[in-house]
């Protein structure tokens, strides 16, 4: 997902300025990194230009602040787009986590404690997480579930790994 | 102390929770308490109630002991023992002496002649359709009712009756009384019906006991889990023992409660029944102070080692229930210590003795000996039979893992159905004893008491009795002979027509005119107090028959036409007139039979060699009625205890059932382990009911006899109650048991 | 500052099974601690052992300063009374009593009046939003509440340590994540301690500190760092 895809969709539910644009975006998408005006309306610009919106109203002085932005045809079309296709899932394939491991096994170094560490690690990110969900809103709550329902995956994994380090340290200096 | 109290009335909050479980166990054990303590109580009041009996009975006995009182102020009194509809009837004739004559106890005032004071039980039978018999043998007028003062109990046949023929018949059936209750007369033991009486007692309370334990074990599983539960949150060991106490408790009270009110009931209604020929009054019935606070004792006793011993071999932890395993033993040598001290109490019995306690206390040994061998033989049962289907496999293996368990229901008809045999059998053989005669060549009545030797009078008394349909009556007046060179007693003398001495000898043909001769009586014989009669030449040889035969070393009998002059009255010893019945029953003749002799003569007294009534009819029918009620309680036990193992399995059940086991074999395995410990309990009941049984036919003097159909009829019933339970429950309970849905549970 | 229960070098076999191989075990006054392992770990009998509920073959537990493994039953149990609280799976409610008297039970057992502790159970039953479900069963309301009711039980008697072994376990993820927040929230208002035994990270994260027990043994990280 793009801002310009984030910013269609958040206009098609009404003309918005560019600020409210900023505030719902940083609301509803942007968790960990708030847009910079200097984002918003460049990014305004660029669908200006490709007429995605348009701009239906100008207030006060006409700077940037006081335009109304209005979603067109084409625009709802391009927010039908996205939401049609479906997110590839991510593949996991290429894991620092298992090269870390793998590297431990091949230079005899215990992949045992590679594997505590990080558990240490995800558990402490865990931990924050939790305590970031209990004090914010439902948004954030689901935003930090997602982060939680990774970790767990990965923890999961690591212990799965534990069970078979023996295992595979046979494959690997085999 | 405070945390005790709130630990029991936690119990006690406990016991009102559970849901239908719940409740039901509480009902039960109420049921089952309330039954025991009203029998207990019941039980605690017979040694008042016969004791205030008995002290009335001999306030206002009419006795002098034999002795001959002179004339004074003194009261004519004549006892006229008779009977109606198997119950006995009491008259009193009395004419007073003097006006200070004591009056007897119960009425105003000395019934004027030919009125009579009676009893409101003999009002009652007096007004009562088909009363012209009983009306018959008392010719008076009802002047009045008796008072309680007067009777033994308020069902009593009882008339005091005013007769001014008296004074002509003093040492003819009437004599002097100075006062009422002189002389006391201690009614006689009667060691069967004792030991019978303890045995019923002990029939019926031991399964109430049984039951009792079963109705509180109902639900145990539940219970255990709970106080697991409070374990967790701090409850330690003594806590969980006294919140199950406590929660026993409310069955307990409430029980005791409704046993109380029971008992109450049955003491108002008491006054209204009449049991072993006897009725007692509602203010006689009242228990010995110490023997009811035994009996609630005993109650409250019993249902706490109930509970505790249900939670025996249980360890409440605050992670769960832990059942230990309790490895059976089948240890044999504890097990018969009951029972062989039973026989060994009840040995007397065999060798004639009268120590009635000791073999009642032996019989109840005996029974709740039974309680610990019923799970003693289930394994060798069960061993007898190794192979067999998968369902004999399950029953059996379950059955062997924990017989105790197994027979827990069963017990209790066990006992019940071994006392009730043992009865039975009794009172089958009792009643089949009760149909003949001593000896066959008796009559049915001996009516004596007539002082009139005349052939006329013996004619007179045989008109006067076969005036009753279907009675034959003949009449023999009866001399004693004695040996006047040694003095010793010899034999009789009877006068009487050819029937009357047909009835007491076998004496051919015979002719009025003809004489008959017994033993060796010589020339001559010599009646006492009378003249030498010489024995014709023509006198045939005879044979005494019956009981006449007994003692009689030589007689003589003639017909009225060879009698020898000068007998009449002097020497007389009896005129007998005897009375076979040609149609009907004793029950249904001896009213008429009675009310003739009374007609006759109000002294008359006639003995029935035959019994009119069934001495045990009551005690019938409180064993038939104790025993239905028992066996149906028992049949509730069991019905519940199979409901609660299945619960308990329903796990188990629902794993056999989702790895393919059929329905049918299920249900098979389930009926196996309900029907093997009920017929083991069976025979057991079936051989040491019919030993009891002996004991007490040898303890009532009746020739040992065992009825098939009185053996076998409670063993019938128990078995039929045992399928038709377990069917009950079965047959509802398998398709919830036996579907797998119930693997989804926990 | 000193730890409130010690346990260190605790053994237990059932029969043939080793539960627990030298277990250790450090808890301080108020912190969340979670116990996780995979199943049949031995993270369980750890807790049990901990709380006194079992008796460890050999080893020592030390609850502020007495020896929790040469106490009696009675003690035991008044220390579950009062110092303690538990949270299992299921089955710890009595089923027989309502929500309201499963939460007086303790205060009750302790001997204090049915009036008085009915009204800390409500008032705590309020809290956990359970208020109008005093008068039901257990057998009347859902997983999660009765856990909550579990838990309003567990902290009744403000205990300075409450045990949770798999409270969530038999719960979806959100009565779970309720469960969980209510009670770590509770445990916190109330300054008691928890031990918390799960199989799940994201359970174990609602934990201030974890230990990690494999085949009967604990590993504390941070303990080793």
């Amino acid at each position: 997902m793009t801002i310009a895809t984030a910013f269609l969709a958040l206009l098609e539910s009404g003309p918005r300025h560019g600020y409210d644009l900023k505030q719902a975006y940083d609301q509803h998408f942007g968790v960990d990194r708030p847009l910079h005006y200097a984002q918003v309306y460049t990014t305004l610009a660029k669908l200006l230009r490709n007429g995605l919106v348009t701009v239906d109203g100008v207030e006060g002085d006409g700077g940037p602040d006081r335009k109304r932005y209005t979603v067109t045809e084409a625009g709802v079309t391009d927010v039908q787009r996205w939401l049609d296709e479906p997110e590839k899932p991510q593949q996991y394939l290429q894991s620092g986590l298992y090269a870390k491991v793998i590297g431990a096994l091949l230079t005899g170094r215990s992949a045992a404690a590679v594997l505590d560490a990080q558990r240490d690690e995800h558990l402490d990110a865990m931990r924050e997480l939790t305590r970031r969900k209990m004090d914010g809103d439902l948004a954030d709550r689901l935003i930090c579930d997602h982060a939680l329902f990774h970790l767990d995956a990965d923890l999961r994994w690591l212990e799965h790994t534990a069970d078979h380090l023996d295992e595979l340290a046979e494959q690997v200096r085999g | 102390m405070t945390r005790v109290l709130t630990e029991m009335l936690l119990g006690m909050r406990l016991a009102f929770a559970g849901g239908r479980r719940g409740r039901t166990r509480t009902a039960l054990s109420t049921g089952g308490v309330a039954l025991g303590t009203a029998v207990l109580l019941l039980s605690a009041s017979v040694p008042v109630m016969l004791d205030t009996r008995q002290a009335r009975i001999e306030a206002f006995g009419p006795f002098t002991g034999g002795v001959d009182v002179p004339a004074g102020d003194t009261l004519l009194v004549g006892v006229v023992e008779s009977s109606w509809h198997g119950s006995d009837l009491r008259g009193l004739l009395m004419w007073p002496e003097t006006e200070r004559a004591p009056v007897p106890p119960g009425i105003p005032a000395f019934p004027p002649d030919g009125r009579m004071y009676v009893s409101p039980a003999l009002r009652e039978a007096l007004a009562a359709p088909g009363s012209d018999r009983l009306r018959a043998q008392m010719p008076y007028e009802i002047a009045g009712t008796i008072g309680d003062a007067g009777l033994a109990g308020p069902q009593e046949l009882a008339y005091y009756a005013g007769n001014r023929t008296l004074p002509d018949r003093i040492g003819e059936g009437a004599y002097r009384l100075e006062r009422f209750g002189a002389y006391r007369v201690s009614e006689d033991d009667d060691t069967a019906t004792y030991v019978m009486l303890g045995l019923m007692v002990a029939t019926l309370l031991l399964p109430v006991a049984i039951f009792i334990g079963a109705s509180l074990r109902f639900g145990g599983d539940a219970r255990d889990r709970r106080l697991a539960a409070i374990r967790l949150v701090g409850g330690d060991n003594r806590a969980t023992l006294r919140i199950a106490v406590g929660e026993s408790l409310v069955p307990t009270a409430a029980g005791l409660l409704a046993g109380t009110v029971t008992y109450l009931l049955v003491r108002a209604m008491i006054g209204r029944l009449s049991l072993f020929d006897v009725s007692v009054f509602t203010s006689d019935v009242r228990p010995m102070p110490v023997l009811a606070a035994l009996s609630v004792a005993a109650v409250i006793i019993l249902a706490a080692a109930m509970t505790l011993l249900g939670l025996r071999g249980v360890a409440i932890e605050p992670l769960g229930v832990v059942r230990r395993t309790v490895l059976w033993r089948g240890r044999l040598w504890w097990r018969l210590i009951l029972p062989v001290l039973g026989l060994v109490l009840m040995y007397p019995a065999f060798t004639g003795g009268k120590a009635e306690t000791m073999v009642t206390i032996g019989v109840i040994a005996l029974l709740t000996g039974l309680i610990p061998l019923v799970p003693y033989l289930i394994p060798l049962v069960v061993g007898a039979v190794p192979g067999g289907p998968v369902s004999w496999q399950l029953a059996s293996r379950q059955l062997r893992q924990n017989p105790v368990a197994s027979t827990r229901a069963v017990t209790g008809i066990v006992v019940g159905v071994a006392g009730v045999i043992a009865l039975n059998a009794t009172f089958a053989t009792v009643d089949v004893q009760r149909k003949v005669h001593d000896d066959p060549a008796d009559a049915d009545y001996s009516i004596i008491g007539s002082t009139d030797p005349s052939p006329a009078a013996m004619k007179r008394l045989n008109a006067a009795f076969e005036r009753v349909d279907g009675v034959k009556a003949t009449t023999t007046a009866s001399y004693t002979l004695y040996d006047p060179a040694t003095d010793t007693y010899q034999g009789f003398l009877f006068v009487g027509d050819c029937e009357a001495l047909d009835g007491i000898a076998d004496i051919g043909r015979c002719a009025d005119g003809d004489a008959f001769v017994f033993g060796d009586t010589g020339r001559d014989v010599t009646v006492k107090d009378g003249p030498r009669v010489a024995v014709p030449a023509k006198a045939r040889p005879a044979v005494l028959t019956g009981s006449t035969a007994q003692n009689v070393f030589a007689a003589v009998l003639f017909t009225p036409a060879a009698a020898p002059e000068g007998l009449s009255r002097a020497g007389l010893d009896f005129v007998t007139t005897s009375i076979r019945l040609t149609s009907g029953t004793p029950a249904e003749k001896s009213g008429d039979i009675r009310a003739a002799a009374i007609s006759v003569d109000p002294f008359l007294q006639v003995t029935n060699l035959v019994s009119e009534a069934d001495r045990y009819g009551a005690m019938k029918t409180a064993l038939n009625i104790g025993s239905t009620i028992i066996l149906l309680l028992m049949g509730l036990g069991l019905l519940l205890d199979v409901a609660d193992r299945l619960h308990d399995r329903r796990r188990l059940l629902g794993v056999l059932a989702a790895i393919g086991a059929t329905r049918a074999t299920v249900l098979r395995s389930v009926m196996l382990q309900a029907l093997v410990p009920v017929v083991a309990g069976l025979a057991l009941a079936v051989a040491t009911g019919i030993g009891l049984g002996v004991v007490l036919m040898r303890l009532s003097e009746v020739p040992v006899r065992i009825d098939p159909v009185a053996v076998f009829s409670p063993v019938a019933a128990g078995a039929a109650l045992v399928l038709i339970c377990t069917v009950a429950i079965l047959l509802p309970a398998a398709r919830r048991v036996t579907s797998t849905e119930q693997l989804q549970h926990e | 500052m000193n730890p409130l229960l010690i346990a260190e070098g605790l053994h237990k076999s059932y029969g043939p099974t080793t539960a627990l191989a030298g277990a250790d075990l450090v808890l301080h006054a108020g912190e969340i601690l979670s116990i996780m392992g995979p199943s049949g770990s031995g993270k369980s009998t750890l807790l049990h052992c901990a709380a006194g509920l079992t008796s460890p073959d050999s080893g020592h537990i030390t609850y502020d300063g007495r020896l929790l493994t040469e106490m009696s039953d009675v003690e035991r149990s008044a220390l579950r009374r009062r110092e303690f609280g538990f949270v299992f799976q299921f089955g710890q409610l009595v089923p027989e009593l309502t929500a309201l008297e499963n939460v007086a039970l303790p205060l009750r057992l302790d001997g204090i009046r049915k009036r008085a502790a009915e009204r800390r159970a409500t008032g705590l039953l309020d809290r956990l939003g359970l208020a109008g479900k005093a008068r039901s069963r257990p057998g009347e309301l859902s997983g999660g509440q009765q856990q909550r009711v579990a838990v309003a039980r567990a902290l009744i008697a403000e205990p300075k340590v409450l045990f949770a072994d798999e409270p969530t376990g038999a719960l979806d993820s959100v009565s779970g994540e309720q469960v969980m927040e209510m009670l770590t929230r509770s445990a916190r208002q109330s300054g008691a301690a928890v031990v918390l035994v799960t199989h799940d990270a994201r359970i174990a994260a609602y934990a201030d500190r974890g230990i990690v027990v494999r085949d009967g043994r604990s590993l504390d990280r941070a303990r080793a760092r």
